[in-house]
Formats: structure tokens, C-alpha cells, sequence
């Protein structure tokens, strides 16, 4: 954590002085205008856009998403509408980064962090994806009213059978 | 001889049918895809980018968590492992395998009903494009046939709107005859009148769910609970069409088989087997589904907890089928015996009922079978959209506009009328006519299969008389 405390502090550092960084050796991404920064903090600290810079690139997102998780109390963390916002954000920030340095995303990178946040903060919270009960509960429900059927009919037609004038 | 061949037929006829309600696993994959065509409405405009985001996003979560939760035992050496794409999530996928889902409803022009397919290679990696060096899964086909794909939506929504506007025209027409013609009365019309107001329901709600839940994403990602409400109503509107189709069953299998002499039957059990008891399945069905599948809504189809609902739609009608086929069973030894007019008055209420049960349960039947090929495909979409949007305007036509009753009914109405606006006119021809439909009318009405209270509006008590040598000629076949 406090290496990733030290990083943040060069990455932001950075931020001020990038019209410093000499021409990038490299292509980088147009498509955010951070673009320039993260391309530079690449160029000087590991020569070339590698996964390593990447990998660095993100402890700041994760970063920026531990903070965020933390202002939460824990028993919201499990509630998709509280955190959704965060996660996007953090899903967005990994993204933008692959994107500028012209990294495919995802890729093996982006599922270890993304691994890592889930193991750390969502581990214990219930699957959302939707599965149908086991067979056996499956047969007895839809079986159920299926017998109940011929005892209705039959009871429609006993008491309707004797069934009188008058009424 | 003759007899026996009908049995003979209906049996072949009712194992095929059950054989086919058996084949559930079928009818889910088939009700999905019609829930899939409900879905791809024309206005179900993505211009919102928040919605689009998160749904990827809520993919991604989901994905997410169930890579983490990777259990390893049980998997063999090469395979490849599951992943997110960006967009969807893959599975743990055998080498040499090509995996397939279906296309994701984020984007206007992605077609659902399309696939997406990711190649898993024999050496366990998941297919690399060779132009971008990057891992690919091939989202082409979902916007391949877009615009086609949207006219046929488009086509379906508007079909199905038009389907059950008509449905619902006829339907109120039918019923305001009925109520109008008090000459009509009888029971087996207070069963017509359940029956079409079961329709009259069904349809509200079909257009309701139609144009204000499935087609308004908005609603869906809310999830509120009205909506679960409206899908729980619409579920068991749709059994209450079905099991009042079981309750005239009964009605004519009671008075013609069981017990000829029951000239008014109580119809509290009939209540509540057409509307009670549709009940059951659909409570069971909303209690399952918010255990086990409980999606936004209850909109999905892909759960096979739908054939809670399916299973005794599909009984009802084998049981329907089975009565039907008994009457036909009894009026045939009845027609040999005796002179033919008494008998085919129930034939006609009996044909009526028997056309409609194959009629109403043959989208179940023929779910299964959707064609491969395009072309043919989309005939078939046509087809069951058809047969299952336009139930209401089959049901009004073959039971009230082809009912030789109210035929009558109308036209004597219609000829009494032109005679107190015709008379100045004094077309002795005319009213000569009229008299003599009055007469073949009042015959007709007999068809109403009860003496009750409207032998009162046929002025003559000749033809009580009729009615009760009828029931006494019944009786000694019965």
C-alpha cells in the first residue's frame, strides 16, 4: 500500500510537469487527453508502454477505487447500486489506460486486478446471476398443480352432477 | 364402427399431444425466443448511454465474480478459461470447442436472436485475430441483419398491437350482444361471457405489459414492484383464457354425458376452477421465481420456471380434449339411435368447442419446431404471432359470430326492426320473411341446451314441450 502511496505521488507529480517529457519513442492513444501523460510516465520510467508501466498505471486507479470503497460502510459493499458507480469508474480508469497505450483491453492484467478487488471487497457477496432451483424442486412445483387439476375437474363435475333446479 | 375409429383418432391424437407437452425442455426454448421477439420492440431506443454503460458495467461485475470464484478441480489440461471479453462473459471452454451465446441487447442495432461466437483452438487459448494480434469473439452476425431484423420487430410489435385491438373489438362487440340479447341468456352463455371476458383481460394486460414495461427500459433497470405485479396478473390472465376453455369443456361434458337431466348446473365450481384456480400455478410460479430467478421484472423467459405456468395450460387442454372427444363419442351413438336434429344442436356447441382446443393449443404444439433457415424462420414467427395474438378475435368469431343463436338473434332483430321503420313502405314479402325467421330463430334458440328462463321470451309453450320430449329422448340414450 505505501509503495502504491509513493507511485501516486510521482504519478501526480507528473501530471505538472509532462510538457517537460521529451517526443514519445512510441504510438500513443489519441482517444482520451490523458492520454500524453500516461504515454510519458511510460517513456520515462520504462523506455516503452509495457504491461509492467500498465501495472503500475493501474495501482492508481486502484487507488482512487480503494479510497472511494472505503468511505462506504463494509455492510454496503454488497449493494450493487451503492458501488456500481465506483467500480464504473475504476472499470473506465483500467480501460482509458489500455486504450493510450495501446494495449488490448481486457487482457490477463486487467483480470488479475480485477480478480484482486473482487477477492478483496466482493467476495462474500451473493451471486447475482440467476439459476433455476435444482430438478427435483423444478419437478415437484410444476407437477403440483398439474395433479391438482383432475381433482378440480372431477370436483367441478361431482358437484355440478347433482346440481338441482331450484338453485 | 364409426365410433371406435373416432376414439382410435382421438387417441393417437391425445398421446402425440402429450408427448409434446412433455417435451417442456422444448417449449422453454421455444417461449424464450418469443420473449426475445417481445423484446426487440422498435422504441426500445438505447440512446440513453447511462443504460447501455451499465449494463457492461453489470455484465462485467458479474463476470467478474465468477472468475474469482474459479474452482479448478474438474477441469481438464487444455481448456480455455473464462473470461471477460468486454462484453460478455465466457465460459471454462474445451479445446477445439467454439463457444456460442447470444448477442447482448446493449446497443439499438445488435439483434438479441443472433449469435456471438469465441473460438477456443486446440491448444487450449482462446482464438487470436490475425490482424490485431488481439483475442477475438466474433460479434458480426449481431448487426448483420439489423435492419431487417428491426422491420421484423417492428412488424411482430405492431401485428401484435393490431392482434389484440381486434381481439379486443370483437370481443366487446360479442359481449355486448350477449348482454343485449337477454333472449340468449342461458348458462352455457355466462360461460361465453367468463370466457370472453377472460380474453378481454388478457388482452389489456398484453398491451399494457407490452407498451409499458417490456418496451421501457428505463422501468426494467428500476425494478419496481408493479411491474412484478403486472407480470403476475398477465401470467395468471393467460391461465384464466385457458381454464374457462376447460370449464365449457365440462359444461357440455356434464350435461350430455354425466347427467342429462341437470338442467341447471351450479356454476360456483366452474367460478372457481376459470378463475380460481389459474391462481395456483401463477402464485407458485411468482414464489419460485423471487427464491430462485428473480430477474428484473420477471421478464426473462430463459427460466424453465415458466412451465409452472405452461405444464397445467397443457394439462387443462389434454383434459378438454379428452371430455371433447367423449361427447363426440356419445352424440355419434346418439345419432345413430335417433333422428338427427336434436343431437347436432349439441354437435354444433361440441364442434365449436373442439375446433377452438387445437386452435388455442396448437402454438404450444408446434413451439418446438422452429425452422433453421431464415426465410422460414420468420414465416414461423408470423405464424405463432398470429396464432397466439389473435386467440381473442378466433374465440369471438366461432363462438358468438358463427353461433347459429345469436345469428338468429340478430337477424330476427334486424327484421323487426326494418319492419317498424320498413312498414310505410308495406313490403308484404318482407314481413312474411321476418315471421317466417322469427319461427326458424326460436327453433335455434333451443340451442342454448337448457330450459331455464328463456323458453319465457319464446311466447309458446309448444315449444316447452319440444324441449322436454328432447331431454327425454337424451335421456334414454344417455
Amino acid at each position: 500500500m505505501k509503495g502504491a502511496v509513493g507511485f501516486i505521488g510521482i504519478f501526480l507529480s507528473f501530471f505538472s510537469e509532462v510538457s517537460e517529457g521529451g517526443p514519445l519513442s512510441f504510438d500513443c492513444g489519441t482517444k482520451y487527453p490523458e492520454c500524453d501523460v500516461y504515454c510519458s510516465i511510460c517513456q520515462d520510467y520504462y523506455g516503452n508502454p509495457t504491461m509492467n508501466c500498465l501495472s503500475d498505471l493501474y495501482k492508481h486507479c486502484l487507488q482512487t477505487f480503494t479510497t472511494e470503497m472505503s468511505s462506504l460502510n463494509t455492510t454496503d459493499w454488497c449493494v450493487w447500486n451503492k458501488v456500481s458507480s465506483f467500480y464504473s469508474n475504476f472499470s473506465h480508469c483500467s480501460e482509458s489506460m489500455a486504450d493510450c497505450l495501446l494495449i488490448p483491453w481486457p487482457n490477463s492484467l486487467v483480470e488479475r486486478f480485477f480478480v484482486e478487488i473482487h477477492s478483496k471487497f466482493f467476495k462474500d457477496c451473493p451471486t447475482e446471476e440467476f439459476s433455476d432451483p435444482p430438478p427435483a424442486i423444478m419437478f415437484a412445483l410444476v407437477i403440483t398443480p398439474i395433479c391438482l387439476i383432475p381433482v378440480m375437474v372431477s370436483l367441478v363435475v361431482l358437484k355440478t352432477k347433482n346440481g338441482d333446479g331450484n338453485s | 364402427m364409426a365410433e371406435r375409429k373416432m376414439g382410435g383418432f382421438g387417441w393417437s391424437w391425445m398421446v402425440t399431444l402429450m408427448l409434446l407437452c412433455n417435451l417442456t425442455k422444448f417449449l422453454g426454448r421455444a417461449s424464450m425466443e418469443v420473449n426475445e421477439s417481445q423484446q426487440e420492440h422498435p422504441n426500445n431506443v438505447y440512446h440513453d448511454i447511462g443504460i447501455t454503460r451499465n449494463k457492461i458495467v453489470t455484465a462485467q461485475f458479474e463476470c467478474y465474480q465468477k472468475i474469482m470464484k474459479d474452482d479448478t478441480n474438474g477441469r481438464q489440461e487444455s481448456m480455455c478459461n473464462r473470461t471477460w471479453d468486454g462484453w460478455l462473459c465466457w465460459d471454462d471452454t474445451e479445446a477445439g470447442v467454439t463457444s456460442e451465446q447470444h448477442c447482448p441487447d446493449y446497443f439499438q442495432d445488435f439483434d438479441p436472436s443472433e449469435m456471438v461466437t469465441k473460438i477456443c483452438t486446440e491448444s487450449g487459448q482462446w482464438f487470436v485475430h490475425p490482424f490485431s494480434n488481439r483475442t477475438w469473439s466474433n460479434y458480426t452476425r449481431c448487426t448483420e441483419h439489423t435492419n431487417e431484423g428491426m422491420m421484423t420487430a417492428m412488424n411482430h410489435f405492431y401485428l401484435t398491437l393490431i392482434g389484440h385491438g381486434l381481439s379486443l373489438v370483437s370481443l366487446l362487440i360479442s359481449l355486448a350482444i350477449f348482454f343485449h340479447f337477454k333472449s340468449l341468456s342461458c348458462q352455457r352463455i355466462t360461460l361465453h361471457k367468463n370466457l370472453f371476458f377472460s380474453f378481454v383481460l388478457n388482452s389489456v394486460i398484453t398491451i399494457i405489459w407490452l407498451t409499458a414495461v417490456a418496451n421501457n427500459q428505463e422501468l426494467l433497470q428500476r425494478n419496481p414492484v408493479s411491474c412484478k405485479v403486472s407480470q403476475f396478473i398477465h401470467l395468471y390472465l393467460f391461465g384464466c383464457n385457458y381454464f374457462w376453455m376447460l370449464c365449457e369443456g365440462i359444461y357440455l361434458h356434464t350435461l350430455i354425458v354425466v347427467a342429462v337431466f341437470a338442467e341447471k348446473q351450479h356454476l360456483m365450481w366452474y367460478y372457481l376452477l376459470g378463475w380460481g384456480f389459474p391462481l395456483i400455478p401463477a402464485s407458485i410460479h411468482a414464489i419460485a421465481r423471487s427464491y430462485y430467478y428473480n430477474d428484473n421484472c420477471w421478464i426473462s423467459s430463459k427460466t424453465s420456471l415458466l412451465y409452472i405456468i405452461h405444464g397445467p395450460i397443457c394439462a387443462a387442454l389434454l383434459v378438454n380434449l379428452f371430455f371433447l372427444l367423449n361427447i363426440v363419442r356419445v352424440l355419434i351413438t346418439k345419432l345413430k339411435v335417433t333422428h338427427q336434429a336434436e343431437s347436432s344442436l349439441y354437435m354444433k356447441a361440441v364442434r365449436a368447442t373442439l375446433i377452438l382446443v387445437p386452435l388455442l393449443g396448437i402454438e404450444f404444439v408446434l413451439l418446438p419446431y422452429k425452422p433453421e433457415g431464415r426465410v422460414s424462420s420468420e414465416i414461423y414467427d408470423y405464424l405463432m404471432h398470429i396464432l397466439m395474438h389473435y386467440q381473442g378475435l378466433l374465440v369471438a368469431t366461432i363462438f358468438c359470430f358463427f353461433n347459429g343463436e345469436v345469428q338468429a338473434v340478430l337477424r330476427r332483430h334486424w327484421n323487426q326492426h326494418h319492419i317498424q321503420f320498413g312498414s310505410s313502405i308495406g313490403n308484404h314479402s318482407d314481413a312474411l320473411r321476418s315471421a317466417s325467421y322469427t319461427a326458424s330463430s326460436i327453433i335455434e334458440v333451443q340451442g342454448c341446451y337448457t330450459i331455464d328462463g328463456h323458453t319465457e321470451h319464446m311466447n309458446g309453450k309448444g315449444f316447452h314441450d319440444t324441449d322436454a320430449s328432447m331431454l327425454k329422448s337424451d335421456s334414454t340414450f344417455a
